[in-house]
Formats: structure tokens, sequence, C-alpha cells
């Protein structure tokens, strides 16, 4: 039986992103190639023995100034990685409203259209930076997009997170300290949970 | 009288509203071909043979269809709905109405130059803007459809002309043959009814979603919903 290898995550999506134009199919064989992939990068991540994952604890670590009202309006360029703790501080607070939720998907609509995420933007989401290194940016946004579809199944946030996550996995070489090491763990395990049980709802058994 | 014509490009969502439009004797006023003379694509014969079930051949080029049926049409050297050389012609052209069979934006210039144009959305708008709506929609309701709308120059909102719900398939190609094959199934239901000429388009309902190009598992866990018993 030909074997199927999860190969969207083995280049350096960074700096080669990946298009996901008209994907082939390889049958239920490829979804178990996908956990197993998955499953071989989280145990590599647990081995590290990190703290479990606080995101309170993180986000106060990153940005410790960072207030709840901080972006009412977006009248400033602003840092990535501070907007994504604003949306996350957010929902934490059940305070996903309308206006969190379009620069969350400002943000969704950078990402898919670069397959990167900069720096820092405009208040129009123009991107100031040819800077998409920090990987933070990449774990915020998947972390979110992942706590978005837990509350409204919108498939099209586990859709963004999967790519994220792809990129993520991608970099696993450059994850050396407690918090991208923890995070990481956290969201895989997230998505590969929630990718179980989308399947499990469809009548699907992923043998892996 | 409102003239239709259509803008055919060389792949198989053009090959199957050709096909169909040549077999049920229907006759368009004008007839554009953005041909870049691309490769063929070399297809399973099971493609091949499901897609002849739907009526239609992905193995046989536009072209041969354009000229085996004895059909006048202008070729384009290129595939760019938004050249300047599309602009030329489209400011000279008799035709109300094309129907455009890419996708992509309009840039204004098109949208000004005279005609209007019809896109084929596999997707029941607003619910399901953009792109691989139909894998979304079977995963969550089992069910996919197609909207005709007038182009915009946004992304899916255009006034609707006619919407179309289908069944999920029974197979796994989805992209090269059902997806063609809605689409022109909802087309022809447009033109043996006059949708075009009766003119009753309707506003989009406000909100909806607007999806991106689907990850390959979330399009595996889709397929596996078709083919699995």
């Amino acid at each position: 039986m030909k074997k199927f290898e999860y190969n969207y995550s083995k280049k350096d999506l960074l700096e080669s992103p990946e298009k996901y134009q008209m994907s082939p199919y390889f049958g239920e064989m490829f979804l178990s190639s996908y956990f197993k992939s998955r499953n071989e990068i989280i145990k590599k991540l647990e081995k590290n023995n990190c703290p479990s994952f606080n995101l309170t604890g993180i986000i106060s670590i990153l940005h410790p100034n960072l207030t709840i009202n901080k972006f009412e309006k977006l009248e400033h360029e602003f840092n990535t990685e501070e907007l994504l703790c604003f949306i996350l501080l957010k929902i934490r607070q059940g305070q996903f409203n309308i206006i969190t939720r379009k620069f969350l998907n400002k943000l969704i609509t950078k990402f898919e259209i670069k397959k990167r995420l900069f720096l820092s933007y405009n208040p129009d989401f123009k991107n100031l930076s040819g800077d998409f290194s920090n990987l933070m940016n990449y774990f915020l946004l998947s972390l979110i997009c992942l706590m978005v579809y837990e509350s409204t199944t919108n498939l099209k946030y586990l859709n963004t997170s999967l790519k994220l996550n792809d990129i993520i996995c991608s970099q696993q070489q450059k994850l050396s300290n407690d918090i991208d090491i923890s995070l990481g763990e956290y969201i895989l395990k997230k998505e590969t949970r929630l990718i179980l049980n989308l399947c499990k709802n469809k009548g699907i058994e992923p043998n892996w | 009288m409102v003239k239709t014509g259509i803008i055919l490009t060389p792949d198989e969502r053009s090959k199957a509203y050709i096909q169909k439009i040549v077999k049920n004797g229907i006759s368009l006023d004008e007839i554009l071909f953005m041909n870049d003379k691309r490769n063929e694509k070399d297809f399973d014969a099971r493609e091949i043979n499901q897609a002849k079930k739907y009526g239609f051949d992905i193995s046989q080029p536009v072209k041969e269809t354009l000229k085996t049926a004895k059909l006048d049409f202008q070729q384009f050297d290129f595939v760019d709905i938004n050249h300047h050389d599309i602009e030329d012609y489209l400011k000279n052209s008799q035709s109300n109405f094309f129907i455009f069979t890419g996708g992509g934006i309009l840039k204004k210039e098109i949208l000004e130059s005279g005609p209007k144009f019809i896109h084929l959305h596999p997707g029941i708008v607003p619910e399901y803007r953009g792109s691989t709506c139909f894998y979304y929609s079977i995963i969550k309701e089992n069910k996919l459809g197609v909207t005709a709308y007038i182009m915009d120059k946004n992304l899916d909102t255009g006034d609707i002309i006619f919407q179309k719900i289908f069944e999920k398939p029974d197979h796994e190609f989805i992209d090269n043959v059902f997806d063609p094959h809605i689409r022109s199934e909802t087309l022809l239901e447009i033109l043996n009814h006059n949708l075009i000429e009766k003119g009753e388009f309707r506003k989009q309902d406000k909100g909806g979603e607007t999806y991106y190009i689907i990850h390959p598992i979330l399009k595996h866990i889709s397929i596996l919903c078709c083919v699995k018993k």
C-alpha cells in the first residue's frame, strides 16, 4: 500500500510560502500521515518539559503594559504581536466584539494573501515592515483562530490555523525558549484534537 | 433585445460551459476566447469518465469545441480579463452582458467598459463567498450551491441573478469535474429560462462569510464526506 507523507510542513514555509492551490487528494491515509507528523513534533516539544501553557502569563511577559482598552480604535501604526495579544485578552475576558472580530479578520486576510505576518501595519493594515520572522505572531494568530473556531465552529478559522501551524512546524528547529515550546505544544495538541473531533463527527476514523 | 456573450479560457470550467451550451442548442451573441496556448492537462481516465456522465468531456480543448461547432469567436493570446486589449474590445462590443468563466476581481476600467459581467460562483452567497467554498459547504451542510451574479468591484458581492443547490457528489473529482458541472448546469438554467433578459436581479443580504483556499486536511475531510458510504 502506498505510504503518504504529510509534506506540507517539510520546507521552510516562511522563505517559500505554500499556496495550497488545487492540492491533490490522497485518501484517508493522508489524514493518518498528518496526525503522525503533528504528533512527532508534539512529542519532541514535550521532551523539553517546559512549564504548562499559561495564556495570561505569556501576555504579561510579552506586553506587560497592555490594557484591555488599548486598541478600541486603530489610529496609528501598530505592532502585530501587541494587537494579537489584545485580541486574546478580549477573548479571555468574553469581550470578543465586532471591532475585535474585524481586526482578526483583517489579519487573517493579510496572512492568507501573503502567507506571512509582518511586524507592524498601518491602520489600513498595509504592512510597514519587511520583517515577517517573528514566530510569536504566527503562534498567537493560530491560537486565536483555534479558540474562535471552538466557540463558533466557523471552519474559516480552523483553516487558517492549519496553515499557520504548518509554518510553525516548518520552523520547529527555531523553537528554543519555554514560551515558544509550551505555546507550540498547546496549539498543536489543540489543533489535532479539533481535527480529530471533526473527523469523528463526519464518521471518519483516521488510523494512526 | 438583450445580447449576451461569453468570455472563455482554456480550463475545465470553460469546457463544461461551451460544450453544454452547444449540446443544448443555445446560441450566444458573442464569444471571446482568451487562449494562452497552455499544454492540456493529463486527466485520470476516471475523471474523464465521470465528466462524461455529467455531459461534458474534460479532455476536449475549448478551441476544438468551438471549431467543431463552427462557432465564430474572437481569440486573444493571453488569459487576463483586465488586459487593455480586452478593455478596448469590450468598449466597442454590442453585447449587454458577458458570462465570464474566470475568477478574480475586475478592474474599474473593465467594469465600466460597457457590458455587465456575469460570474457563476460555486457557493451560496452571502454565506459562502471567496475561494473553494464548496468544500466548506460540504463539511458544514452536506450540500453545495452555485450563485450567478453581476460582477462588481468586490469579490462575490454583486446582485444575484439565480442560485441553485446541489447534493454533494459521491466521488472525489470535485475540482476538475463536479465544480465545472454544477456551474455549467446553473448556467444552462439561466439561459434556458431567459433570466438575464428578465433582469430580476436582487441585492445580496448583509453579513455572510468569505473563505480562503481550503487547507488539504479540510479538503480531505470534505471529499471523504462524499466518498465514504
